[in-house]
């Protein structure tokens, strides 16, 4: 038997081998976790001194921008997109410069100054493009073993919002895409879905209190007005109750409320809440023509008995004009659930497009794949239904082995066309192994749709 | 991440990383510490006793390694590298406390009840328990762990080339043990 089989056999036999554990030894170590305080100590403590001179800079921040800057929605250009780079959100350049707001206000603290440029608020997600200045030079999160992108992503701070001093409720997922313009200098877009509803025309307020590991106070007021961009989407609060199961054998009930359906400019959203552990995300959504619609995966908080948790989902394909959106819970589960295994199925590149049913129910079709020592680059569209979840590839050589090379995988859905693009970036490929690749690998697993517990969301209010 | 296979064996699906983001405000950043760590919690375990030998030590070192982490969860710069972060941290707990307790057993010391080492014989771990200790954790890492020779090299503070020859070591070693337990069949 050679190494790779070897190892190969090793690694099977360790995960599927049981290991005992103490008795109770979960439980102790939850408790020791319950106990870790709120606040993990920062190492970068900044010292009382340098924090009372940086509060003077808060009033002065705070007293200069006292009376909020109007923002109308209208169109004008976004510095941000000028930089000759990939920029994920790129395809939606057109519809974010027809509908923002030139900014230009800052607060300073720390040495740092913060510039919101652009504001493009509609009814379902708010997207700040902005400009920070460090007085020192700006050190990228993660090492060198990280993606460029993501350690500029990580570095990049994150806003939270106040509507009219209410706190608005943050989802799950924010995005943020940032570059360096020069190495004191970043720009940054975040795009922050509204999980609830905002006034058309309403006081606004970003604010973060950490940028670059430096603790501080950064607030920025402004006055919004959105309603030209509002008359172009279609928004319902049904606060629709219902009670759906999940898991293979239906272990599981949630009662869900969803609380909001929107499609708008900006993207489109479902939120739905529920007062449980385990999120409910497993569902298609089915619009009026009968289309199953493209849904973007994102990470979801978790609830308990007591606690609410609100969810957003992103989904691709709405329409303004539509006049019921269907939501189907399909029916798949861990391997815990006595659901029958994943099948990896391989097939062989280069015959474009290549057909990839995730399951009985739907899946991916790969449009187009290229590679280069670098990445590999592959185009998706949705067909069927698909439980929320990106197109997987692993690479393979002829005999459908996998290969020692790391893979950092991207995903990215044009809100516009609905193609999916992933993008595998490589460490420590060769030219040999890349030359070998010759397959590429995706898992099926067995799913049906629970027709009987479909919702129906009539989009009028 | 495991998936299994067409023919039911499982297939591990390796070196693929995902952006799962670098949370940096106050709430999100104890909620994703303990996410992670519930996640690793037994692998820690079992690296900890892969040292240790003892349950009650290893986990104390999982305990004592998570408190460390947590307050040192600056020097974690992405949330993409946990689990070489903690397992190192984990590594450098078991081996002082071991210092401290002196119960570092090499092979030739361990004592193994008669009966329980027929029946565990068979296990992977019980062969894996017959290595010493030099071989021991880097075979958990790279067996159990799944972990790759650059990441069991930033994990122990190796070079390279040092964990790829202890590594090799390590496979001629378990293939003869493995031999006498599972029979020749492995070495065709």
């Amino acid at each position: 038997m050679d190494d790779r089989r070897f190892d190969n056999l090793l690694k099977s036999k360790a995960m599927n081998e049981p290991f005992s554990v103490p008795p109770e030894f979960s439980e102790r170590i939850d408790s020791l976790m319950k106990n870790l305080s709120d606040n993990p100590p920062r190492l970068r403590k900044v010292p009382r001194k340098i924090f009372l001179i940086a509060a003077g800079f808060i009033v002065f921040a705070s007293t200069a921008v006292a009376s909020p800057v109007v923002s109308d929605m209208t169109s004008g250009v976004i510095s941000y997109f000028n930089a000759p780079r990939d920029f994920k959100y790129l395809s939606q350049q057109a519809i974010y410069e027809q509908y923002n707001s030139q900014v230009g206000v800052s607060a300073t603290d720390q040495g740092i100054t913060v510039t919101i440029d652009n504001l493009a608020v509609d009814d379902n997600y708010i997207n700040v493009f902005y400009t920070i200045k460090s007085e020192e030079p700006i050190q990228l999160l993660g090492d060198e073993n990280d993606l460029k992108q993501w350690r500029l992503n990580w570095t990049a701070p994150i806003f939270w919002f106040k509507e009219d001093g209410r706190y608005i409720e943050p989802p799950a997922q924010n995005e943020v895409e940032a570059y360096l313009e020069d190495a004191y200098t970043l720009k940054g877009m975040q795009r922050f879905a509204v999980m609830g509803t905002l006034e058309d025309r309403m006081n606004l307020e970003l604010y973060t209190d950490g940028i670059f590991g430096k603790e501080g106070q950064w607030h920025i007021p402004l006055s919004v007005d959105k309603s030209k961009v509002a008359v172009e989407s279609l928004t319902v609060t049904p606060k629709l109750k219902a009670q759906v199961t999940s898991g293979w054998n239906g272990e599981y009930k949630h009662d869900i409320t969803v609380e909001k359906v929107s499609i708008s400019p900006f993207g489109n959203q479902i939120v739905i809440s529920e007062r449980a552990k385990n999120t409910f995300y497993q569902f298609v959504l089915k619009d009026d023509r009968g289309e199953y619609l493209t849904m973007i995966p994102a990470a979801t908080y978790g609830g308990n008995f007591f606690t609410k948790a609100t969810n957003s989902f992103e989904f691709l394909g709405g329409r303004t004009d539509m006049k019921e959106l269907t939501l189907i819970p399909i029916v798949t589960g861990d391997d815990d659930d006595g659901l029958p295994a994943p099948k990896l199925v391989t097939v062989d590149i280069g015959n474009d497009p290549i057909p990839m049913p995730q399951g009985e129910l739907g899946g991916f079709v790969m449009d187009k794949l290229e590679i280069t020592t670098e990445k590999a680059v592959a185009t998706f569209h949705q067909v069927g239904a698909v439980p929320i979840a990106e197109p997987n590839l692993i690479f393979l050589d002829e005999k459908g082995e996998q290969f020692d090379f790391d893979v950092y995988q991207n995903s990215y859905y044009n809100r516009e066309t609905g193609e999916i693009t992933i993008t595998c970036t490589f460490q420590n490929a060769t030219e040999e192994d890349i030359s070998k690749v010759k397959k590429v690998g995706y898992f099926t697993r067995s799913t049906k749709l629970n027709e009987k517990e479909a919702i129906h969301i009539e989009l009028s209010e | 991440m495991e998936r299994a296979g067409t023919e039911g064996v499982p297939i591990v699906v390796r070196n693929v990383h995902f952006n799962l983001g670098f949370d940096q405000s106050v709430k999100g950043r104890k909620e994703k510490f303990c996410t992670f760590i519930n996640d690793y919690k037994i692998n820690m375990f079992r690296l900890a006793k892969s040292i240790l030998r003892n349950d009650d030590d290893a986990e104390d070192a999982t305990g004592e390694a998570i408190l460390k982490a947590y307050k040192n969860l600056d020097s974690l710069r992405s949330y993409a590298s946990f689990k070489p972060w903690i397992m190192k941290i984990l590594i450098n707990e078991a081996y002082s406390l071991a210092n401290q307790r002196k119960k570092v057993l090499y092979i030739e010391d361990m004592e193994i009840p008669e009966e329980k080492a027929c029946s565990d014989l068979r296990e992977l771990w019980s062969v894996v328990s017959h290595l010493d200790e030099e071989f021991r954790t880097i075979t958990v890492l790279f067996y159990y762990e799944d972990m790759s020779i650059k990441e069991i090299s930033k994990t122990l503070g190796l070079p390279s080339g040092t964990v790829k020859s202890r590594l090799a070591r390590a496979r001629q070693k378990l293939k003869v043990l493995l031999i006498e337990e599972w029979g020749h069949g492995i070495n065709g």
